[in-house]
């Protein structure tokens, strides 16, 4: 897929953005003088390098040491519709030069920034226990066609062809702007694994299979009778689903895929690898294989 | 940023076979090459079998950077990919660096030679487009009905277009001798070209090695091009000189496909659909008004009553 064809879909820009990848976070590297970046300037040489079309809001914050060769790490906010995505950009301390691209630290692993952001602890899982080689984090929205395939996919091949090496962790990035039921969906799963834990796997596959008989209208009483039939406490449910605890759980999800620049689904990271889309079994076999003989060197 | 590896794998391109071998030195002094290369194998899940070069940092146009150039032999031809890498070697970036007073693809738009090429538009417009094609290549075929199509229509005024000869010899058999025989006819009657162009993508299903002369002198009578002249310089190849010139231009910009184009520097590999070809067109405009907004803000002159 061209990363063009996607970024004229306004909303959609985010998505066609290289992630940035700060190399280690800012140390006290005071910053001398004040820097001398004309955010302006920066703001329309950004929106023409990377395609920003001009219905979209980007934001350039203020400069931050970093420690990569004496450059500044600026924030950029893209927003469209409420959807936002955050990029960082190196630029020298007279404002002439920026760094666009990934910046990898040698001595560690190349994905280590992400695997730091992505926390995997009281996430629904399956597969390998913890301290599996491999750790595959999945941004998913029960609303989603491809999440649906992806999901299946998952299910139906990892448990059999990396029983021992891969770990699958479930993360919500229900994208509300495009799919009404997909934060309701995302509340009542995160409210079944809190009382049922293994359960959240039935709701999980029971959802992605009635996707299409599902509306934003219909969801409460659909899974008002799915958790009857797997003895599910109603009372309880309601009761954890009520007290918005779990909404703010779905936004710090929401919070941690922006940091991470994804604003698609699905979203896959393998030990902090992203990989966007629908990637194929046969593709994502190929990766775990390759990844399973880096970590074995 | 998507993989080297996947990018290989999904390119909708016609992938070149060209290669270029240089054999590297050895080591450099203070780079450890087998580390370097097996951290970007790893960043670019490259598979053992595809040979990866590590070549020689040079000193780079930014500070505290050196360049770090790359080679990758996959099965498709040789891949040239640019890191840079921090001056005490802790850092590796994949990516771009720019100077934020200069266009965002000057560095390209210098290296591209257009005088002398096919071109159509508007001299001196704000947007150039160069397009690196290859006539026997389906997707160049597509890209120049689109191109063709919509931008007099659409930028009457804004936009300059220039053809470049980039034949895959080694994937299509007849695209080098369609080359030579185009910069024949652009040669000999320059404004024959374009009906050249248009016709041979159109019958680019026909055309084989054996019938390409017999076809084009054909074409060249029912448009009076001196078919004695064009026969003549398809037999001498007097014209293989500047295909090959633009090949080597090319991969100099790290064109390693085809159709790509260069829109105002700005490289994109593929078949490009009119809606996104358009918009960056716009953007690209935009710009320009912009900046020549800017430059004038600073302006100080003394008033005078008479101009």
């Amino acid at each position: 897929m061209n990363l063009l064809t996607r970024a004229l879909i306004p909303s959609l820009v985010a998505g066609a953005i290289f992630a940035q990848t700060p190399a280690k976070p800012a140390l006290a590297n005071p910053v001398i003088g004040n820097p001398a970046i004309d955010k302006p300037a920066l703001e329309r040489f950004i929106r023409r390098l990377k395609l920003v079309t001009p219905q979209v809001a980007v934001k350039i914050g203020d400069p931050k040491p970093s420690t990569l060769a004496g450059l500044l790490q600026v924030p950029v906010v893209l927003s469209f519709n409420q959807v936002t995505q955050e990029m960082v950009f190196y630029v020298s301390r007279d404002g002439r030069r920026i760094v666009e691209g990934n910046i990898y630290e040698i001595a560690r692993n190349p994905f280590q920034r992400e695997v730091d952001i992505i926390r995997t602890d009281r996430q629904p899982s399956f597969g390998a226990p913890v301290g599996a080689p491999i750790t595959l984090v999945l941004f998913s929205d029960f609303q989603c066609p491809q999440c649906r395939v992806e999901a299946k996919s998952l299910r139906e091949h990892l448990p059999g062809e990396f029983a021992k090496e891969v770990r699958i962790v479930f993360k919500d990035l229900p994208l509300e702007q495009i799919h009404p039921w997909s934060r309701p969906a995302a509340i009542a799963g995160r409210a079944v694994f809190r009382l049922a834990g293994p359960a959240f796997w039935d709701y999980h596959d029971w959802i992605f299979e009635h996707q299409s008989e599902i509306t934003a209208e219909n969801f409460q009483p659909k899974f008002t009778e799915w958790a009857k039939t797997k003895s599910l406490d109603l009372v309880q449910l309601s009761r954890v689903i009520d007290t918005h605890a779990l909404d703010a759980e779905v936004d710090g999800q929401i919070a941690e895929a922006r940091k991470l620049g994804i604003s698609s689904t699905p979203t896959l990271f393998l030990n902090g690898r992203k990989l966007s889309g629908s990637v194929d079994w046969p593709t994502l076999s190929s990766i775990i294989k390759a990844d399973l003989g880096f970590i074995n060197k | 940023m998507r993989s080297l590896w996947t990018t290989l794998l999904t390119l909708g391109v016609c992938a070149s076979l060209a290669a270029q071998t240089k054999p590297a030195p050895d080591k450099a002094p203070g780079l450890d090459k087998a580390k370097m290369e097996a951290y970007i194998r790893q960043v670019e899940l490259l598979p053992a079998q595809m040979p990866v070069r590590i070549g020689e940092p040079k000193a780079s146009v930014y500070p505290g950077f050196q360049d770090l150039p790359v080679e990758v032999e996959t099965p498709n031809g040789i891949y040239a990919v640019h890191y840079f890498l921090s001056a005490d070697g802790r850092f590796l970036v994949k990516g771009n660096m720019f100077d934020v007073t200069k266009q965002p693809f000057e560095s390209e738009r210098k290296m591209l030679k257009t005088a002398g090429s096919p071109n159509f538009g508007t001299p001196g417009a704000p947007v150039t487009l160069v397009v690196f094609s290859d006539f026997q290549c389906p997707n160049c075929k597509e890209e120049a009905k689109i191109i063709h199509e919509n931008v007099k229509n659409a930028f009457p005024k804004d936009v300059w277009v220039f053809f470049k000869d980039f034949p895959m010899d080694k994937l299509h058999p007849w695209a080098k001798g369609a080359a030579i025989a185009g910069r024949c006819t652009f040669n000999i009657q320059p404004a024959a070209f374009w009906d050249y162009h248009d016709w041979i993508f159109e019958h680019q299903a026909e055309i084989t090695p054996e019938n390409l002369k017999t076809k084009v002198l054909g074409w060249a009578e029912t448009k009076n091009v001196d078919a004695a002249k064009l026969g003549q310089c398809i037999d001498t190849k007097a014209t293989e000189k500047d295909v090959d010139r633009q090949v080597m231009e090319g991969r100099l910009l790290g064109v390693s496909g085809t159709p790509t184009i260069f829109i105002n520097g700005r490289p994109m590999t593929g078949a490009l659909p009119w809606p996104a070809l358009e918009q960056i067109i716009k953007i690209e405009l935009d710009y320009a008004k912009k900046a020549a907004k800017d430059e004038k803000c600073c302006e100080v002159t003394i008033p005078s009553l008479v101009k």
